[in-house]
């Protein structure tokens, strides 16, 4: 039997019996993965570590760390204020991911594992409780207590940090003794487990006085926080780690801007892994020996956010645009095969993914038929680009002419990244990436909810709010089918275009063996690599 | 003297100062919310809103340029929004880098531009004119992210001699330094080889020459002093040049100077960074041009420094 943080299922378990969350459908993409590697070529290292089950941190035995990984990144950090709650960046939960410790933690699956924590227990459908170990530091040698616990969950339920949506507000932690906790969350929160894993336990004395995080990190995790210069983070292993000393000595993540620059980086052996790569750098290291690649993402989708304010508002038009886009074609000419076409609002690595059932073939004939009905006189749309997105002046300029073939007048302006970002939501219609932070759906689909959704899409819709609430109560046996729902309905609504997923692809040095990743953001196992001189 | 220098240098200050009011004004007003930029796409309002509060832009822009002034004048130039340090820290950091592949990459092109066009001055129909007039046609064809793509890959990536990005040391300049030499090589080349052909026909040349001077002599000494006076004009506009061209090099070798810190402080709407760098910049601009006008005293005593 099995322990899900829900309505109705309270089994008072302990970890120690069972302690994986119940993602079936998250294996059958994950096996889906491992066929697409497999077929893509990879090298049989980065599939074993695909489908092994390891322990959560395999650290090093005889308690040395040597050697030096080196990530390209093709952005740097989001700020040189390293409090892992007060934004969101791909370099920022890199390192976060090294530097601090959760109460619990994810493993290679993207299931909980012990953290922290070293066991737990649903007392009610609301509260956990849990059991924290004593043998936690924090790198400046100060133990982790239950107070640093309370004060880094409390803050997240005040709602004043940007990552306080991955928690529903007012969650809060009571103190039952030094090492024993329970936190309880004022209504019943579907994913809290995977929450717990995500949030990063910081001292006390660093969240009361923030100027601390400033140019610092002081966390418990396996690396410890040595500079930020020059583009560069550098990490080194805490040689006095709970969960044993990390192999690899030395983590790097070096922001290199320019493309070309990136692999010519990794080609001449000055970067030892690049992220996020496109199908021009694969196309580089195909054939060659020196390298493998590794396809274990984070669940990324690429969207066109639409707004509801305007003409988008009408669910037919955007059924329209639906049917005038060819998805597959964009998919296979753009982006060379290398991303699934979404069948769904969400992305196919995604926890508790299944395909919906409505689709919306490419049938620009259907899509006019609407268009002229729904606008005898015409419609206009106001569409922004960038090169914010990889290829999305392409996809970009498929798409508006698309549009124009079925009788929509497209205004396209072309915005530097900047002016972009920070103007997206005030034009009709445009491309964006959307990466999520764990595996579990709830994030992308409260995206859709309260301030996101209007922030984000003008979109404010009461029945998919009860969808959405109906399937963060859900229990262990009903959460496919409410997930199913509410994503069905922003499917069939299509609230905003599901283009595709965003694969993201890792090329390797081979002199670093043993390189496995999780579905998430983090480099959670960096550590567990070899490094070969 | 003292009161041209005196001159110069209240002018240069009026300029600045203009220069960065006009930055001010212009981020403030057309180039996006940064607090936008830095929140995700997904970020609720009140957390965009709280960003805002955090970088000050929710206060009236003239609020914000009077504060600026004030702390400006005082030596402070803010904190960067992005990295949530001083703007003086980072631009001490990065400024070093740049000046030693600006001077280093200037440095070789002058030396090249001397070299190669004394020698093509003096034999207009041998192999080295060919060579001076092939490498000014390359130069200036060839943009600079180009050139350093090929350098990068056949030093760099086939033959692993030179790093290939970032900054380990003195061997982190040379390629760069050499992408940003060809692009300003070519027109130092030609000024220098007009001015020296010019110069080797004067009469005092032909008087040297029956004295038997040496022909090195006679060439960069005697002649050369002439003909670098045009060189040095091009020199104070290569060094203006320099400080926004190298931000090109900067970016495809990732070298990080001043320029690639620019680029990065406008993706990011950093305001503080951006003003900073305009300040610095335009300050080393007027002094390198300050100071290519007291040279041309230095070198030809017959030019008097007059009232501009």
């Amino acid at each position: 039997m099995y322990f899900y943080f829900g309505l109705n299922l309270w089994e008072e378990i302990t970890v120690s019996e069972k302690n994986n969350l119940p993602i079936e459908a998250f294996d059958e993409t994950r096996r889906g993965l491992l066929k697409s590697a497999l077929a893509a070529g990879m090298t049989a290292s980065a599939a074993m570590g695909m489908s092994s089950v390891l322990p959560l941190r395999a650290f090093a035995q005889d308690g040395t760390a040597s050697g030096s990984i080196t990530f390209g990144n093709a952005e740097p950090p989001t700020s040189n204020y390293w409090d892992p709650a007060a934004g969101f960046g791909l370099v920022d939960e890199q390192a976060a991911s090294l530097l601090y410790d959760s109460l619990l933690a994810f493993d290679e699956n993207g299931k909980v594992k012990p953290g922290i924590a070293t066991d737990w227990m649903a007392k009610d459908d609301k509260t956990v409780s849990l059991t924290i170990r004593t043998d936690a530091k924090f790198h400046d040698g100060t133990a982790v207590t239950a107070q640093d616990i309370k004060a880094s969950i409390d803050r997240l339920g005040l709602g004043e940090l940007a990552q306080a949506m991955v928690v529903t507000p007012g969650i809060s932690v009571n103190i039952l003794s030094d090492n024993k906790i329970e936190v309880t969350s004022p209504q019943i929160f579907g994913p809290m487990m995977n929450a717990l894993a995500y949030i990063k336990i910081l001292p006390k004395s660093n969240i009361d006085n923030p100027d601390n995080f400033k140019g610092a990190a002081n966390g418990s995790g396996p690396y410890k926080f040595v500079s930020y210069e020059g583009n560069i983070v550098t990490l080194e292993a805490n040689e006095n780690y709970w969960g044993g000393v990390p192999n690899v000595k030395t983590v790097v993540f070096q922001y290199i801007e320019d493309a070309q620059a990136r692999i010519s980086a990794l080609l001449s052996g000055q970067v030892d892994i690049l992220t996020r790569v496109s199908p021009e750098d694969l196309s580089r290291v195909e054939g060659n020996d020196d390298f493998y690649v590794t396809d274990i993402s984070p669940p990324a989708q690429i969207i066109a956010i639409y707004q509801h304010n305007g003409p988008l508002g009408n669910p037919k038009l955007r059924r329209a645009l639906a049917h005038a886009i060819d998805r597959e074609g964009i998919a296979k000419s753009v982006m060379k095969g290398l991303n699934k076409v979404a069948n769904s609002s969400l992305p196919t690595n995604v926890a508790f993914y299944e395909e919906q059932a409505q689709r919306f073939e490419y049938d620009p004939e259907k899509a006019r038929a609407i268009v002229s009905e729904e606008y005898p006189n015409g419609v206009t749309l106001r569409m922004s680009t960038s090169t914010l997105v990889p290829n999305q002046i392409q996809i970009d300029q498929i798409i508006a002419a698309s549009l124009e073939q079925i009788g929509i007048t497209v205004e396209v302006e072309r915005l530097e990244v900047g002016a972009f970002r920070s103007s997206y939501n005030t034009y009709d219609i445009n491309l964006n990436t959307l990466v999520t932070f764990n595996v579990d759906p709830d994030f992308i689909l409260g995206l859709y909810s309260g301030g996101a959704g209007e922030a984000i899409f003008h979109f404010n819709d009461a029945e998919y709010l009860k969808l959405l609430n109906a399937s963060r109560v859900a229990s262990s046996d009903t959460r496919q089918a409410a997930i199913t729902a509410a994503a069905g309905y922003l499917w069939d609504n299509q609230v905003t275009l599901y283009l595709s997923d965003e694969f993201w692809y890792f090329i390797v040095n081979n002199r670093v063996q043993g390189y496995r990743r999780a579905p998430l953001l983090g480099e959670i196992f960096v550590g567990e690599a070899t490094v070969s001189t | 003297m003292t009161k041209f220098i005196f001159q110069r240098v209240s002018q240069a200050v009026i300029i600045v100062c203009m220069i960065t009011i006009t930055v001010f004004i212009i981020l403030r007003f057309s180039a996006g919310d940064p607090a936008r930029i830095k929140a995700p796409v997904f970020a609720r309002a009140d957390v965009i809103e709280q960003y805002r509060r955090d970088f000050g832009t929710d206060r009236p822009v003239f609020e914000q340029l009077s504060t600026f002034v004030t702390n400006a004048v005082s030596g402070d130039l803010g904190v960067s929004f992005r990295y949530q340090a001083p703007v003086a820290d980072l631009i001490w950091d990065t400024l070093p880098k740049t000046l030693a592949l600006a001077g280093t990459a200037l440095l070789i092109s002058v030396l090249f531009a001397i070299l190669l066009g004394s020698l093509a001055a003096q034999r207009p129909k041998s192999a080295w004119a060919v060579i001076a007039s092939t490498v000014a046609i390359f130069g200036q064809s060839a943009p600079v992210f180009w050139t350093g793509s090929i350098l990068v890959l056949i030093f760099a990536v086939t033959l692993g001699w030179l790093p290939a990005v970032g900054y380990t040391g003195f061997s982190s300049l040379i390629l760069p330094a050499f992408a940003v030499m060809l692009s300003i090589l070519p027109t130092q080349l030609r000024i220098l080889r007009a001015a020296m052909e010019r110069a080797l026909e004067d009469e005092y040349i032909r008087t040297a020459r029956a004295f038997g001077i040496s022909n090195i002599r006679i060439v960069f000494v005697y002649a050369l002093k002439n003909a670098f006076l045009p060189l040095l004009t091009v020199i104070g506009l290569d060094a203006g040049y320099l400080l926004g061209g190298v931000i090109v090099a900067e970016v495809v070798f990732a070298f990080p100077g001043i320029g690639e810190l620019a680029l990065i402080a406008l993706n990011s709407r950093d305001f503080p960074l951006i003003q900073g760098i305009t300040i610095v910049s335009a300050s080393i601009f007027v002094i390198v041009n300050l100071i290519v006008d007291l040279l041309y005293t230095a070198l030809d005593p017959r030019i008097k420094l007059e009232k501009t």
